[in-house]
């Protein structure tokens, strides 16, 4: 991976960080205000906004959780073979892991 | 069950390998206020808590705890690559070393392994809330004393937000410590059941006297296996 792809890649990561940093923040104080409906409704929000920088993650690099390894998004990408020639590989165990240097 | 994310909370990218550094952090991996025993405290308390609420405060956060464990972890397997022999005998990381080369191993910075000694689950809602708000704040001054040691910013971002979260963590075990005390059917003697044992702490806790656990006791159910008998041995 080159080194403009790989600042594009920790930008990725990043965006679903702070995501889930609001989804978290949210889950906690709803735990102990349940019945908060602005807290739900950031929520709401929070999720979505996670849920589209993992799927966007996901579509250029591979999966955030071994869930999404053989979820049709992810499969249409990697195993097509006019997008990546690569063998196919079981990338979830191939692929760099997050306490490695200059992985976010 | 869990999920694992393939990714931090915080990001951590330190360039300067410094085991001088390592070896005071570890603390906060394995050691008497660290995450490890902040995780496994709060996933055990959650199974008796009798309000729901209270149970999904102690595992979202002793869920988050997990997380934390990762990026002390990280701090420490990055802080601990590239190192010399050299940087190992000056920066005293070689007693260390020693047992465990660069791995990662969870200790308090002392070398005392880690040790479920360091934590408590008492199946008591009150107990176990005062436990949880006093670990977040010696978590949050072992925090404020390696920020006091460590210069590197690196190292310094990812340590501020982790003690910012230990903060939080106070926040939201007080509120929980609130609903708590005020569900108690008996406001003025929210002590009087221990509900991962005593039955029906409802009817026993509705007059917090003596006379109503002594009434309690003689009307009920004698098959369960939760039999009030032991209670009357108990102080109160």
């Amino acid at each position: 991976m080159n080194k403009s792809d790989n600042s594009n890649r920790k930008a990725m990561l990043k965006a679903i960080q702070i995501a889930s940093f609001s989804v978290v923040e949210t889950t906690l104080y709803l735990d102990t205000h349940p019945f908060d409906q602005e807290a739900l409704s950031a929520l709401i929000q929070y999720t979505a906004e996670k849920q589209a920088a993992v799927e966007a993650y996901e579509e250029a690099y591979g999966p955030i959780t071994v869930c999404s390894f053989y979820s049709p998004l992810y499969n249409n990408i990697k195993n097509n073979a006019s997008v990546c020639n690569c063998n196919k590989a079981f990338s979830w165990a191939t692929e760099p892991w997050p306490w490695e240097n200059d992985y976010c | 069950m869990w999920l694992y994310e393939r990714n931090l909370q915080f990001p951590v990218n330190i360039k300067n390998p410094n085991p001088a550094l390592a070896k005071v952090i570890i603390s906060q991996l394995g050691g008497p206020d660290g995450e490890c025993g902040a995780a496994l405290r709060y996933l055990s308390q959650r199974y008796s808590m009798p309000y729901r609420e209270v149970s999904g405060i102690l595992t979202d956060v002793g869920t988050e705890e997990l997380a934390h464990i990762e990026i002390v972890s990280t701090i420490l397997y990055q802080l601990t690559q590239g190192m010399t022999i050299d940087d190992i005998k000056k920066s005293g990381f070689d007693t260390y070393f020693v047992d465990h080369t660069a791995g990662i191993y969870p200790q308090a910075a002392s070398g005392v392994p880690f040790s479920a000694d360091t934590l408590q689950s008492t199946g008591d809602v009150i107990t176990d809330l005062n436990e949880d708000l006093a670990a977040e704040q010696k978590a949050r001054t072992t925090y404020d004393n390696i920020l006091r040691l460590a210069d590197d910013p690196d190292v310094r971002e990812p340590i501020k937000f982790l003690r910012a979260r230990e903060i939080v963590h106070y926040q939201r075990f007080a509120e929980a410590l609130g609903i708590a005390q005020e569900r108690s059917e008996c406001k003025t003697n929210y002590y009087i059941t221990n509900p991962s044992f005593d039955i029906d702490c409802s009817v026993a806790s509705n007059n917090c006297t003596q006379d109503s656990i002594n009434r309690t006791t003689s009307t009920s159910n004698q098959s369960s296996a939760r039999s009030y008998k032991t209670r009357s041995d108990r102080p109160y």
